[in-house]
């Protein structure tokens, strides 16, 4: 456990920047999710043998976990990737949206920037 | 920078975050209060509409657009104004048709789904399902000014489509 106060602050400007961009969807998924059950690729839900919205809250928990675990984790390497390839596979599969989730590029250069910097715990 | 004003700083970021997050939540939730004995789609999975009794005579033949796995079919179609599309869900998820852009809908009539949708039907005019439905349900639109209006399911917003009304 990282206590993130003790980071760097330029470090942790990036760890909270991609903690909140995936603590956010979670969250505001629970008030509205059918603003957020659109952006799920539909080969998850070919997967799952669950409802949609169901399938967004899990995504909502893990989307927690790995924001808390970059926030406040020491070896960020894995959610760091993780949440990159995963912001990818949201744009790549909505490409249609790209006006609205060109953004989550340069989300995703953060994570992998922080993945970057802590390649050496691997 | 001095750590000290750098995390007053941050706690200032997160203050004004919080409130704007808790003022937005107050607002989006408003409309499923008073909704909470139906059947709404912001608060379950989607079902079926109960069925609407419409004078068919007195209506032009519907345009037909069906929602499939591969998106909608045909992608986008013409139509005079005052005819109607009805779209067709026959994908594996639900569809809820709504106008670009996606999540708000604002395209056709300059109003967000916050403001026309209530209690899971458009108001107003708007180019707006404002629910999921299964598959096999469809929903029918008229549309009743010129243009050229982008569309796409709401609930897998890679199905995009549009329609030219002439």
């Amino acid at each position: 456990m990282q206590n993130p106060l003790a980071l760097p602050f330029p470090e942790l400007l990036l760890r909270a920047a991609l903690a909140f961009s995936f603590v956010y969807p979670a969250i505001h998924a629970l008030i509205d999710p059918y603003a957020w059950v659109g952006y799920i690729p539909g080969f998850v839900l070919g997967i799952l043998p669950l409802g949609e919205v169901t399938v967004l809250h899990l995504w909502g928990a893990i989307e927690i976990a790995l924001a808390l675990w970059v926030l406040c984790g020491r070896r960020i390497l894995i959610p760091a990737l993780a949440m990159g390839l995963a912001l990818l596979a949201v744009v790549l599969s909505n490409l249609s949206q790209f006006a609205i989730l060109f953004r989550d590029l340069p989300i995703a250069a953060i994570a992998f920037a922080l993945a970057w910097m802590h390649r050496a715990h691997a | 920078m001095n750590t000290k004003v750098a995390w007053i700083a941050v706690v200032v970021i997160v203050a004004l975050a919080l409130i704007w997050f808790f003022s937005g939540m107050n607002r989006a939730a408003a409309p499923t209060e008073s909704s909470a004995t139906t059947d709404t789609a912001t608060s379950s999975e989607p079902v079926a509409p109960a069925p609407v009794e419409t004078d068919k005579g007195t209506l032009p033949a519907a345009t037909v657009v069906t929602l499939t796995d591969a998106g909608f079919s045909p992608a986008s179609v013409t139509v005079s104004a005052g005819q109607t599309v009805r779209f067709v869900n026959d994908s594996s998820r639900s569809m809820w048709i709504g106008a670009d852009e996606h999540p708000t809908h604002t395209e056709y009539d300059g109003t967000s789904t916050r403001e026309h949708c209530v209690e899971g039907a458009a108001v107003g005019g708007a180019f707006d399902q404002c629910q999921a439905v299964p598959r096999g349900a469809s929903w029918e639109f008229t549309f009743t000014k010129a243009g050229t209006f982008g569309f796409h399911n709401h609930t897998g917003a890679s199905s995009v489509g549009t329609v030219i009304v002439r």
